[in-house]
Order: structure tokens, then C-alpha cells, then sequence
């Protein structure tokens, strides 16, 4: 191939790549977009520089292992030029190219493999058919497993948390269902001897979670311990618990709610 | 005297009679050459391997599922599974005559099924522990856009970026998520060092067959299917010192312009490599170095001597270099595990030291006889291969090179005799197998000296053990072993964890499950990142990448915190600890104290030894009840305590502690709990 087609080839390629990154195109078409090139292309423009030619399976073997080189070198320029971005990589790799381009001799650019030996047969229909099952198994194979370990949920998520604001005078006590069913839930929130905030029968779907906001003071005393306690509606048993000490500084109470 | 004339001479022809007989048996080489690719490249076989193999691997998938359960029936399905899923390709690579292009897709199709077996094992995120500490330096390229951002677990990662660049690159450009990338881009890998690997023997053997024989026994290396199917720095070095490796041992068959492009090309490879892993590095040089030193003592060709020297010094001292320029402490990070292993195994060969137990892991539990069998056949097979093969890889003369031997020239081929002596070395790598500090250093060694082991048993094979014998039972015997060496190293490198079990405590992949991973995440989220942590082993790696926290470890001059966690009381040298520390918070598990670790330990290395049993569940919760520490998250059996209080005690009281109010009593996990009385 022409060293100027090879260059319009290229251009053309960096354009498509930032309209791939301005869309925000589907991850599967990015890839399909992006990766022959970036990890074949440099690697082979290399082997064309210095006019290597040999066996397709040792030039797309090399071409591969050069390309990733040439990645990494181009890595630590964007460090250096604190350009380790989207953008930054897709200009790197292609000016890479471009400079693989204009340093090399004279004579065309070669960016095929077939350099000599018999080609290979086509595959003939049965060959396919087979093929084709074979990756369907895989695939069901691959996600027979996801299923299994996405279900794999040895003990319960269940969080609950209470965290102090000194700022705001405040706590938040947060639960999170990370369950895949709804659950109910009473919460209370204790002061030493007194209850500061009670929350009955509160409905958590699967996955969200819910936070309170509570302005609280020590009453009695320069600090307090304030607890949280997480039970069953309508059971005695304590499924979570949290504490932290305050200290005064706070003025009391109005509440508020916030839902994720 | 004439009488004794004649017994001379008759114990000599004796003598001389059995050299002969075992000269014939150990170092003559097969005077015909090969019988090479006179078949034409067919699809079927290969579709139908790639089929049998994805049936198998859904088989395998089953077998996990049931394995994640604890279903004593999984082993019974997953094990024979696996090993007919080598067998077909194994067997198909080494055919008698097959063309080259079809024996090294038949070996991919083993590697890449393999490598699947990976996938099936954790398809949704990294399992092992390796892969979380290069992961944490990949997430801090990927979201901080800088390099050398400290890894609190593993300095050295980020000093060395070349994995983590190449995996940022095609997860910024792709939009591909950090897992989904890396798992690709390792499949990628795998293909490229069976693609080299066979790229290199066949040039030095002159044989794909012979190579084909070659790659299916490097394949049985203990690192083929867990160690270099992670996602960790080796695993891409291992792929440019292969193509290093084939580039300098076909120089001497090269022509002198080609010659001169290979090195080139090896120089162009050598920073790459020199940036991506130093160890690796290090054993390029070695390998280089070797092939020079044989190129130096077979006075011809003289060509290739220069360039194998200039890519040895490159792989040499770039990494030195690299380590100047970045002050890497490679010395330290390097130097006490190979002291260690070194006083190890010189207490082993002495006879005062112990020994590893042999397909025993930490916690006692051996495995099945079977695998202990085709792990130990694995070993012997790659024995019998160098005791049969070693003389005649030396004396192995590759069809297209016509120089004959003569007294001056001690091997016909370099690249052969360098393979003969780096295979000559692959016991050592037993010898560390069997201690206990030394484990780690013999697996790791084991993949690299593979290379020339692979090759030399190869040669035993082909030059010996199928010289004549080319029949159907003969070639299905030589794939059984085949399949079970690779089955056996598998065995050997990854066990019986390779099968999922139901959670076990501080059993790295076998520990991580959801509520840990949820927990992580949390402290990301409410409590930001880079906070100092103190927690187990396992949760360290997921508060390290999922938390995105700073964890204390002493193996990076941090002070032992296992005390915090272990004695029942708080007195001053746990106060000591949090302060000389600067520990910011403490994550507990309070599954540590229902087994023993699986793999050891609880936090750091020695503890169980120290202690002798798992930490009390009340003493993993003393924090409740000390002073200035807050209990913040309860995601039992997961705790968080904040230790702010302890480092700066005008911010916290003590007065509920003090006016005798006892804390609330145990959360769900331990099922003691009642509920208080509202006011």
C-alpha cells in the first residue's frame, strides 16, 4: 500500500475514533473500531519499516507484541504530558503511526500477513455449523457460571451505619438492602436513656438504600454514646447495631429523609 | 601377566558395550529426519475439538455451580471434565503428520481452553489475590490519569506500569470496562506465548511436530493455567520474553541481514519488557546470555554471538536502569524471599529442615489421590523427558542446518544446546517446590526453565520414544501423557482450590463474596478514599480496590497490628500500635474466629503460628466497649470501627463507658441479642 493512502487511512481512522468517543458510541462498536488497529497496526507498520517479512503467523504474532510496546512507550509520554485520557490515547497511538509512516524507507507499506505459504481452505458449511455450536456452548457456558456466582450470596448484605457530621451537629443513620427481595425494618435511634428517633415498619426495596438525617445534642452530660439499632418489625432480636460518642457543640433536632 | 592383559581388555569391551547400549538409550539422536506436513490443513478436526471442548467447559461451569454449593458431587464431574478437555487438542497437535498451521491452532485451542477455565472460575471479577493488588494500580491510572500513584500492598506495582498501560489504553479507547478488558487482553496473551513458544522451537527443532510436542509439555508447568492466566505484571512480561527468547535463538540460523533485524526488533521489545516486570527481565538476560555463551563456544557461525550479547546486557541492565531512575526497592522486595528460599532449601538438602507436605495445603487438607498422582506423574514425565532427551538435544542437529559435528564443535545447534542447559536446570525448580519459603520461588522459576525442559523432553519424544514407533495406540499414548502432564501441572500450580467450594475463611477467591465486596464499597462511599485500615488479609484486597483505602502491612514497615485483633484486652501496646500506625479505622470479620485460615494466615504472615488458634469472637469485638472508638457500620459479619477517638481523644467522651452503662449487646451475627426497651 501507498505510504499517502496508508496516511489518509490513518486519518480517517482517527476521525472515526473521536466520533466514537464525541457519541459515546455502544462499547462493542467502539472495540470493534479501536482494537484491530491499535494492537495490530503499529507493530506492523514497524515490520514493514524494516522491511520484515516473513511466515503470516510469526508477522501477526509480532505485529501484535510490537503494537503493545509501542502502547506502553506512548503511555509514558501521555504521563509525562499528563494526557492519560480517551482523547490523549487515541491522538498517542496515532501519531505513533503516523511517525512509523514518515520515518520508514521509501517503498510501500505492507499492513497484510500474507506473505507466502499455502493459503488456507475455506471452511466449508459443516465446518461452520460446528463452529457456530461450539460458541454458542461457550457462551452458555460463560454465563451458566455468571449466573452462579451472581446468585452466590453466602450471607446476607446487609449494612447499616451511623456516621457523625460535627459540622452540622448531626448523624446520618443509613441502612442498605442489598438483598434482592424487600424487607421492613424498624429503626431506632437511642440516646443514653431516651429515644431520639424511631422509624417503624420501614420498607427497604431490593438494592436502595435509605438514610436519616438526625440533629442530635448530648443531654445530660458534655458527650453522649448514641446507638443505632436496626431490628425486625415485631421481633426482639437486634439484626444490626452501630454507635458513636458525640460530643456538645449540637443543638437539637429536626430530622430529614433521604431515599437513594 | 597375560592372564590379567586379557581381563583388562575384556572388562574394557564389557565397559564399552554397556556406554554403547546406554548411549544408544540416552544420547543418540535420531539419524532420519522427521516426516513433516504432508497432510493439507483441514478445518473439521479443529471445529470439532473447539466443540468437544466447549461442551466440556459448560460441564465444568455445572461442576462449579455445584462445587459453590458444596455439592460432594462437583469433584466427581469437574476433574475428569478438565482433563478430557486437554486431551483432544493435545492429542490432534502431536499427530505424526498434520500441517504446521493446524498443530498450532490445536495448541491454542488447548491454551485458550485453559485459559476458559479461568473465566468459568470467576466470570463476574478478579479472584486472585495477585490480580487485586495490579488492579489497584490500574483503577488509580484509570480514574487519577498519572502514573506511580503509591499501592499501599504492593509498592512495586506501579513502578512497573506496562500491564496496567496497555489495559488503559484499550479501556479508555473502548469504553470497556477494567475487568472485561483485562480478561481479554490475557486471552490475547496466552495466545502470543503459545504462538511464540511455537514459533521458537519450531525455528530451533526445524520440526513443528517436534515443537507442537514441545508447547503441550511447557503447557504442564505449574504457572501455565493460574499463575500466567492472571492479571498481573508476569503474565505480559512472560509474553515478550518468549518472542525475546525465539528472536535470539534463531539468530545462528539467520542470514546476516535478518540477523541484524531480530536483534532489532528484541531491542526494541527489551525497555518494554524492562518497564513491565524486572524479574522477567532478568531472565530474558539469562536466556540471552546463555545462547551467547553457546554461540561463543561453537567457533561457527560467529554471526549471532554479537547480537545474543547486546540483547542479554540490554534485558540486563535496562531494568537496573529503570530501577535507578524510579528508585525502586526491587533489592529489598527481591532479596529476602530469595534468602529465605536459599536458607531453606540449604537446611532441606542438609537434612535439618522440614520439608513442604506435597499436595497439602495451609490448613492441612490433602488432595485426592488422583491428583496427587497425575501432579507427581506430571514432575516424572518432564524427568524421564530430560534423562532421555538431554544428550540428545546437544547432539541434535536440525534438518536445514547441514554443518556436521566435529571435535571442535561441541553441539551442531546452539539454540538446542541453550535449551538443553536451561532445561538441564529445571530440577532446581523442584528442589524449591519441596520447601516451605522456597515454594514460591520454585513456581515462579518453574515456567521459565519449562521452556527449555519442554523442549528437551520434546526432543526424547520424538528422537527417541516415537523415533519408529508412529502407530495410532503409539500417538494416543504419547496424548494420554500429554494431557495427563498438563492436567498434573495444572494440579501442581493451582490445585484442588481450582474447583469453587462453599466460603472458607482467608481462602483468598474462596473468601470474596458479596457482603465483603459491599462492605468495601461502602467505606468508599461514606468514608472517601485512603484512609489507613487496619484489616484481614482478604478484606485488605477488597478495601484496596473495591474501598480504594490504605491498608497497614507489615511486609512494608508498617508496625504488626494482629494484636489489636487478637488479645482480649486494649492496654497500652494496642493504644501504641493505632498511634504509631495512624490507623484511621479497623475492619473486622468476625467469620476469622469460626475456622483456620486456608491459606495461612489471618493478617499477617506468622500470626496463626504466633497466636496458635483463630481470634476470639469477643476479642474481635472488644472495640465495643472501648472508649473513643465508634462502631459505624454494622454489616455483620462485617464490622467497621472508627479510630479517630484513640489517635485524638479531646474529640471523644468516655462518659457512657464510664457511668457503667454496658454496650448494647451483640448484633445479629452471634444471635445473642435481645431487644431494649424503648423509653
Amino acid at each position: 500500500m501507498n505510504r499517502m493512502t496508508a496516511g489518509w487511512l490513518l486519518a480517517l481512522w482517527t476521525a472515526g475514533g473521536y466520533g466514537v468517543i464525541a457519541l459515546s458510541a455502544p462499547t462493542v462498536i467502539a472495540a470493534l473500531w479501536i482494537c484491530p488497529v491499535v494492537l495490530y497496526a503499529p507493530g506492523r507498520l514497524i515490520l514493514s519499516d524494516l522491511r520484515i517479512e516473513r511466515d503470516p503467523v510469526e508477522t501477526l504474532a509480532g505485529s501484535v507484541i510490537l503494537s503493545l510496546c509501542v502502547t506502553i512507550y506512548c503511555g509514558f509520554v501521555l504521563n509525562i504530558l499528563d494526557s492519560l485520557t480517551q482523547s490523549g490515547w487515541l491522538l498517542a497511538e496515532a501519531l505513533a503511526m503516523l511517525g512509523l509512516l514518515l520515518i520508514g524507507p521509501g517503498h510501500d507499506v505492507r499492513l497484510g500477513v500474507a506473505a507466502g505459504g499455502a493459503r488456507l481452505p475455506r471452511p466449508t458449511a459443516p465446518v461452520l455449523f460446528v463452529g457456530l455450536a461450539a460458541f454458542v456452548m461457550f457462551g452458555a457456558a460463560i454465563l451458566l457460571a455468571a449466573s452462579d456466582a451472581e446468585r452466590e450470596r453466602p450471607f446476607p448484605v446487609l449494612q447499616m451505619w451511623l456516621l457523625q457530621d460535627r459540622a452540622a451537629n448531626a448523624v446520618e443513620v443509613g441502612v442498605r438492602n442489598g438483598e434482592a427481595t424487600e424487607a421492613a425494618f424498624d429503626l431506632e435511634l437511642r440516646g443514653e436513656g431516651r429515644m431520639i428517633a424511631s422509624y417503624r415498619d420501614m420498607h427497604v426495596a431490593a438494592g436502595a438504600t435509605v438514610k436519616k438525617i438526625v440533629q442530635v445534642t448530648p443531654e445530660r452530660s458534655d458527650a453522649e454514646r448514641i446507638e443505632a439499632v436496626l431490628l425486625k418489625p415485631g421481633e426482639p432480636r437486634i439484626m444490626r447495631h452501630a454507635h458513636v460518642t458525640i460530643s456538645r457543640r449540637l443543638e437539637n433536632t429536626a430530622d430529614s429523609d433521604r431515599r437513594d | 601377566m597375560h592372564d590379567m592383559t586379557a581381563m583388562a581388555a575384556r572388562r574394557e569391551s564389557r565397559l564399552a558395550a554397556l556406554w554403547r547400549v546406554v548411549w544408544n538409550v540416552i544420547g543418540r539422536s535420531h539419524p532420519k529426519p522427521l516426516r513433516e506436513s504432508d497432510r493439507p490443513f483441514a478445518w473439521g478436526p479443529l471445529a470439532l475439538i473447539l466443540l468437544i471442548e466447549s461442551i466440556l467447559l459448560f460441564v465444568v461451569a455445572y461442576a462449579q455451580g455445584l462445587g459453590r454449593i458444596g455439592d460432594p458431587g462437583a469433584a466427581r464431574l469437574f476433574w475428569p471434565s478438565v482433563f478430557a478437555l486437554i486431551l483432544p487438542g493435545a492429542f490432534w497437535a502431536t499427530r505424526p503428520t498434520l500441517d504446521r498451521r493446524e498443530r498450532l491452532l490445536a495448541l491454542l485451542l488447548v491454551g485458550e481452553a485453559l485459559y476458559a477455565l479461568k473465566i468459568v472460575y470467576a466470570p463476574l471479577g478478579f479472584p486472585f489475590f495477585d490480580e487485586f493488588l495490579h488492579w489497584r494500580t490500574s483503577l488509580d491510572i484509570l480514574e487519577l490519569r498519572k502514573l506511580f500513584v503509591a499501592n499501599p500492598m504492593l509498592p512495586v506495582s506501579p513502578l512497573y506500569p506496562g500491564l496496567e498501560l496497555t489495559v488503559d489504553a484499550v479501556a479508555k479507547m473502548t469504553g470497556l470496562n477494567l475487568f472485561a478488558t483485562a480478561m481479554l487482553l490475557v486471552a490475547l496473551w496466552r495466545a502470543l506465548s503459545v504462538t511464540a513458544l511455537f514459533l521458537a522451537f519450531e525455528r530451533v527443532a526445524g520440526s513443528a511436530r517436534t515443537a507442537a510436542f514441545a508447547v503441550a509439555i511447557f503447557m504442564s508447568n505449574s504457572g501455565f493455567v493460574s499463575f500466567h492466566g492472571q492479571y498481573a505484571y508476569e503474565t505480559l512480561a512472560f509474553v515478550f520474553f518468549l518472542f525475546i527468547c525465539m528472536l535470539v535463538l534463531r539468530l545462528e540460523s539467520d542470514q546476516a541481514g535478518d540477523a541484524r533485524r531480530d536483534t532489532a526488533l528484541a531491542l526494541f521489545i527489551a525497555p518494554a519488557l524492562a518497564v513491565t516486570h524486572h524479574l522477567t527481565s532478568y531472565m530474558t538476560a539469562g536466556v540471552a546470555g546463555l545462547a551467547a555463551l553457546a554461540y561463543l563456544l561453537r567457533p561457527a557461525p560467529r554471526r549471532a554471538l554479537a547480537p545474543a550479547l547486546l540483547v542479554a546486557l540490554a534485558a540486563f541492565l535496562l531494568p537496573i536502569a529503570w530501577a535507578k531512575l524510579i528508585s525502586a526497592p526491587t533489592a529489598d522486595y527481591i532479596g529476602s524471599t530469595v534468602v529465605g528460599a536459599m536458607n531453606d532449601l540449604g537446611r532441606l538438602l542438609s537434612g535439618e529442615g522440614k520439608g513442604r507436605r506435597l499436595f497439602v495445603s495451609s490448613d492441612g487438607v490433602a488432595a485426592p489421590i488422583l491428583l496427587q498422582v497425575a501432579g507427581a506423574a506430571s514432575v516424572l514425565a518432564i524427568a524421564v523427558g530430560l534423562t532421555f532427551g538431554f544428550f540428545r538435544t546437544l547432539t541434535f542437529r536440525p534438518p536445514r542446518m547441514a554443518v556436521g559435528a566435529s571435535r571442535f564443535r561441541p553441539w551442531r545447534s546452539s539454540g538446542a544446546a541453550a535449551l538443553g542447559l536451561l532445561g538441564a536446570a529445571f530440577p532446581i525448580t523442584v528442589l524449591f517446590r519441596l520447601t516451605g519459603a522456597g515454594w514460591e520461588i520454585g513456581n515462579r522459576l518453574n515456567p521459565f526453565l519449562s521452556v527449555g525442559a519442554a523442549f528437551v523432553s520434546a526432543v526424547a519424544i520424538t528422537h527417541f520414544f516415537q523415533a519408529r514407533r508412529r502407530g495410532l495406540v503409539s500417538q494416543t499414548l504419547a496424548g494420554l501423557v500429554l494431557a495427563v502432564c498438563i492436567f498434573g501441572g495444572m494440579v501442581n500450580g493451582w490445585g484442588v482450590a481450582a474447583l469453587r467450594g462453599p466460603y472458607r475463611v482467608e481462602a483468598d477467591s474462596q473468601s470474596i463474596e458479596p457482603a465483603g465486596i459491599e462492605a468495601a464499597r461502602w467505606t468508599r462511599e461514606a468514608l472517601g478514599e485512603n484512609n489507613r485500615f487496619v484489616a484481614d488479609r482478604v478484606n485488605n484486597i477488597l478495601l484496596l480496590t473495591y474501598g480504594r483505602q490504605h491498608l497497614l502491612s507489615t511486609l512494608y514497615g508498617d508496625p504488626s497490628t494482629a494484636l489489636l485483633l487478637y488479645n482480649p484486652t486494649f492496654g497500652p501496646e494496642e493504644r501504641n500500635a493505632v498511634k504509631t500506625g495512624a490507623v484511621d479505622y479497623l475492619l473486622v470479620d468476625l467469620r476469622l474466629s469460626s475456622d483456620l485460615p486456608k491459606l495461612g494466615h489471618y493478617f499477617e504472615p506468622g500470626d496463626l503460628d504466633q497466636y496458635g488458634a483463630p481470634p476470639k469472637h469477643r476479642n474481635l469485638l472488644k472495640f465495643d466497649s472501648v472508649a473513643g472508638v465508634d462502631r459505624i457500620l454494622d454489616a455483620s459479619p462485617l464490622v467497621v470501627f472508627d479510630l479517630h477517638g484513640l489517635r485524638n481523644p479531646v474529640a471523644v467522651s468516655s462518659t457512657a463507658i464510664a457511668r457503667g452503662r454496658p454496650p448494647l449487646a451483640q448484633s445479629g451475627a452471634s444471635g445473642v441479642a435481645t431487644r431494649e426497651g424503648a423509653p
